[in-house]
């Protein structure tokens, strides 16, 4: 397909770091859309309780700032963003929405097991980055502040009750199995 | 053991005649003249480009070279080996270049590419519109390859670069100039408009290019007119989010296009390689014909709102001479390729009132002024 290894007219004296670097922001971007609209299905269904929709909204701030910081990214380096953007959507709303349904405990383990499984990558991708050596300050700085970000809201989905939910186990294995698959597929498609 | 000219005069005395070749041993006049041979490269280096590195990459030299001699020998080997001579490299070094006359291709194209990019920075951008703009690139892209179409070469090249061994080397290309082409037109998109509007734009690019191949209009006229219309056609689409059905109705547009293009230009080469695989390539790339012809029509009719099937039944009733299947289609778009004509140009009147479907329209006109 001609959109495999899009090569921009602009510098780029290394193949191999154009291709990691995009893999690096195609991915996150992705998951910063899937995980606003996590957030947006959760409101949707436990909107009602006021305290629950302060905290899922200041959530939900809080990961379209990282979009949008991942939108500049991606116009500036020439990034390819993930043609599955609609897919990640409608899953995210969905995953938001039905576990949410199940209730606020089984809302807030989604969220943990989300977050924990984005927190973990940001972590893989900030090591892989300093481990490469490259001059990548500005991304480094954006991914330490996302993963700091994503692990304060696994923190506060934790308190919130996430352990108590019915079913909280095969949940959230469920949850973390598919996020990690939608990973690695976001890094390609 | 210490070689004298003597020893070897003797061992030489001893062998067969035939053995005896005339050649020297040593020859001043075969080694070249290495303090020219350096100046000439710092020369040719220096009346390039003055602001590429100073690291002067000798494969990029030959190709540029190479392409002054394309009239001569075409898109091939010779034509690299030529360059490779006038810069002091031996012949042979065409060998550098694994695709061989496709690097040829390629690299007009990346030139190409290069000088739309260069030309559109040059202009006053803020104050054109978007779609002022893409016909700015596109128009700036093709001039640049325009000699080459004048004297028809340029119908061999995308003859080659259509060619299955290297479709995906076109594809890419292709790719990167429709996203350098929309990043400098404004595009700063990271949703699924992203893709939707490049594939609209391929399809833009591809029916012009294609326009351009059989247009002898006073310096191109009549394919910028076209290429008007087609992004006139395609603004109204790509202003708007992509949904997955509008990028997989772009794609399909600009895919059938590509595709009815590829087998049009292609089906000469084919024949002339025609050897052990001609049948089996012959009903392959007849089908793909008929397909790209069918998807075509019915992503224009599910555009414009129709039902499928639509134009194909209405232009059959029409044009009885011009089937709807790939035979028809490949064997008047041949005639295209191999003559162009020098008829009036009305393709685009040809099933008025379809959308995206127009910028099939070029294929679709060529075949029916030659039915």
């Amino acid at each position: 397909m001609c959109f495999r290894t899009p090569k921009a007219l602009a510098d780029s004296p290394d193949p191999s770091r154009k291709a990691k670097i995009d893999e690096i922001i195609r991915v996150d971007h992705a998951g910063e859309t899937a995980a606003v609209r996590i957030y947006e299905g959760q409101m949707f269904v436990l909107g009602r309780n006021k305290e629950t929709a302060e905290t899922l909204e200041h959530m939900r701030m809080q990961e379209v700032e990282h979009l949008s910081d991942l939108d500049v990214l991606v116009a500036d380096r020439r990034v390819r963003p993930s043609a599955l953007l609609p897919v990640w959507e409608v899953a995210g709303f969905a995953l938001g929405a039905v576990t949410a349904a199940m209730g606020k405990e089984a809302a807030m383990a989604c969220t943990v097991a989300v977050e924990d499984v984005i927190g973990g990558h940001y972590n893989d991708q900030i090591r892989d980055l300093l481990a490469r050596g490259w001059d990548e300050e500005e991304l480094l700085a954006l991914l330490k502040k996302n993963r700091d970000e994503e692990l304060e809201h696994l923190e506060t989905a934790t308190e919130l009750g996430a352990e108590r939910a019915p079913l909280h186990a095969p949940l959230t294995q469920i949850i973390k199995t598919g996020c990690k698959a939608a990973i690695e597929v976001a890094k390609v498609i | 053991m210490i070689h004298s000219r003597g020893m070897i005069r003797a061992v030489r005395r001893c062998l067969p005649a035939w053995a005896r070749a005339g050649r020297p041993l040593r020859s001043a006049a075969a080694a070249p003249n290495w303090a020219e041979f350096g100046r000439s490269l710092t020369e040719q280096a220096a009346g390039h480009r003055d602001e590429e590195d100073l690291f002067h990459d000798p494969e990029l030299a030959i190709l540029d070279e190479a392409l002054d001699y394309v009239e001569e020998h075409g898109w091939t080997r010779a034509a690299i080996s030529a360059g490779a001579q006038k810069l002091g490299y031996p012949p042979l070094s065409h060998g550098m270049f694994e695709k061989g006359d496709f690097a040829l291709v390629r690299h007009a194209m990346r030139r190409a590419t290069e000088a739309m990019a260069s030309q559109l920075e040059a202009m006053p951008l803020e104050a054109m519109t978007g779609d002022e703009r893409i016909i700015a690139g596109v128009r700036a892209r093709l001039e640049h390859l325009a000699p080459f179409v004048s004297s028809g070469s340029w119908a061999k090249a995308m003859a080659l670069g259509a060619l299955p061994q290297h479709a995906l080397d076109t594809s890419t290309e292709l790719g990167v100039t429709v996203d350098e082409l929309w990043y400098l037109a404004g595009d700063r998109s990271a949703d699924a408009s992203w893709y939707s509007r490049r594939g609209l734009l391929l399809g833009v690019f591809a029916s012009t290019e294609l326009y351009m191949l059989s247009d002898t209009s006073e310096g191109f006229s009549d394919t910028w007119e076209f290429l008007r219309r087609r992004v006139a056609d395609v603004s109204l689409l790509g202003s708007r989010a992509g949904s997955a059905g509008d990028v997989a109705a772009a794609f399909g547009s600009g895919l059938s296009s590509l595709a009815g293009g590829a087998f049009s230009l292609a089906r000469p080469f084919v024949e002339a390689q025609k050897g052990h695989h001609s049948e089996a390539v012959h009903s392959a790339l007849g089908s793909l014909g008929s397909v790209a012809e069918l998807f075509r029509e019915a992503v224009a009719d599910a555009a414009a709102g129709r039902a499928p099937g639509t134009s194909a039944s209405r232009r059959t009733a029409d044009e009885p001479a011009e089937a709807a299947s790939g035979a028809g289609a490949a064997g008047g778009a041949q005639g295209e390729a191999a003559a162009p004509s020098d008829d009036a140009r009305k393709r685009d009147s040809a099933p008025a009132g379809e959308g995206t479907g127009d910028e099939a329209g070029a294929s679709d006109g060529a075949a029916a002024d030659r039915a």
